[in-house]
């Protein structure tokens, strides 16, 4: 499968001279499966530009919100396959209270948004995710609720030998170190196990998480805990705060990678995950 | 650093619900616990751990009926309460929260009175989850 990063940025978009190495943003990731179908993860700012590239659309498009945070779907309204009659777009979501159309139509209505749901040309298809697993083309996706505020989902996909898990909101050790817990208890981990990439919130340094535990992020200190837990063969560290600008994450990067490489691990498996950036998995 | 699995298994892990409630019980003085639908102890924190007399590190899970046979008597109006009527299986079967006093003895200790409560956790879909148990000592609170 092929993996392209649309934006990488949390929070809230954070365009400008000192970010643009990075991307400013919100998390969208483009995943093209074997049999070629797309799977687009999160529709944060990124989706925009992921829009503008699927034209004409390759078929059947499947959208999967981790969450319903504003970064997270605030790209929507300006994704130009919802407004193709030809294009059929289902977006997945957590399961909620009340239904996901609904809570998507309290962006995508007025006063908020000159476009009604229910007035997209596509007519898209909201659903709340119908299980723990199930197919989408070739792929089996896998769906389990994780620690962050309010529903919101992990995601691993399976096409063939290869897996990605995505898990751009997520702090595993809101309570207690990782250190000393057994995987079972570690929120994520049955997703992201011996993935061939991982995608894992990396919003805070060390320092800042002091002012920021229990707001759902995750720190660089717990972010490579859980990525050597995982055993994920490559891992991206995501969701780069606002404040963060490139030379602040390349530092961030070096310090990843040298303790990275203190903990034994392979030269290249971690990296800042960069708008734009492709792999193939 | 986990072994190696294959990649189209489904993950094996607990409940974010379970999850939560660990990381919560973890942090409190009050002895608690977490039983899960298959009636396993899942998880004890260090306050109960010390009324027990041993730490879940040392134990790890049991079924409830290890639990049971480890907290000794208990009783409520002077009878035994037997293990369908422990607070977390009628939490279970009736998916409501339950209150009881209970009058409690471990291995050699004095009896205490605790007020025991389960709490069942409901997630989505109305999915049964597990159950938490809380102990406040009485008469320790009366003192």
């Amino acid at each position: 499968m092929r993996v392209r990063l649309w934006g990488t940025r949390g929070s809230v978009p954070a365009p400008g001279a000192g970010t643009a190495r990075y991307g400013g943003n919100t998390s969208c990731v483009q995943v093209t499966l074997s049999d070629g179908t797309t799977i687009v993860l999160d529709a944060g700012t990124g989706i925009r530009a992921l829009g503008l590239a699927l034209d004409p659309p390759p078929g059947p498009i499947h959208i999967l919100l981790t969450h319903l945070h504003l970064d997270h779907i605030q790209g929507l309204l300006f994704f130009t396959p919802l407004f193709n009659p030809g294009c059929e777009v289902t977006v997945w979501g957590p399961p909620t209270a009340g239904s996901l159309e609904r809570l998507i139509g309290r962006y995508l209505s007025a006063p908020l948004s000159p476009v009604e749901v229910r007035e997209l040309p596509s007519g898209p298809a909201f659903l709340a995710c119908p299980g723990p697993e199930w197919q989408i083309g070739q792929a089996q996706v896998h769906a389990r609720l994780v620690l962050h505020r309010g529903p919101t989902l992990g995601y691993r996909i399976v096409d063939g030998e290869s897996s990605l898990c995505y898990l751009p909101d997520h702090e595993p050790a809101l309570a207690e170190s990782l250190d000393h817990v057994e995987d079972e208890w570690i929120s994520g981990l049955g997703l992201a196990r011996d993935a061939s990439l991982l995608i894992h919130d990396c919003q805070y340094t060390d320092q800042e998480y002091a002012m920021h535990r229990g707001w759902g992020h995750s720190r660089l200190s717990d972010a490579l805990d859980f990525a050597t837990r995982s055993g994920a063969k490559r891992t991206l560290f995501f969701h780069h705060d606002p404040l963060h600008t490139d030379a602040l994450l390349d530092e961030l990067g070096e310090q990843a990678a040298d303790r990275w490489r203190e903990r034994g691990g392979g030269e290249g498996a971690i990296a800042m995950a960069m708008e734009g950036g492709e792999l193939q998995i | 650093m986990v072994s190696v699995t294959d990649p189209h298994s489904a993950p094996t892990q607990q409940s974010l619900q379970l999850i939560l409630a660990r990381n919560l019980l973890s942090t409190l003085s009050s002895p608690a616990f977490i039983v899960d639908p298959d009636q396993i102890v899942v998880f004890y924190n260090d306050a109960a751990g010390n009324s027990l007399g041993i730490a879940y590190e040392e134990t790890g899970k049991m079924p409830v009926t290890e639990w049971r046979a480890r907290m000794g008597s208990i009783e409520a109006n002077g009878n035994p309460i037997v293990e369908a009527e422990l607070p977390t299986a009628v939490a279970q079967r009736e998916r409501r929260p339950v209150h009881t006093t209970a009058t409690v003895r471990i291995g050699q200790e004095d009896e205490r009175v605790l007020e025991m409560l389960a709490l069942p956790l409901i997630g989505p879909n109305d999915t049964y989850e597990g159950a938490v148990g809380i102990f406040w000592p009485r008469d320790a609170e009366l003192e």
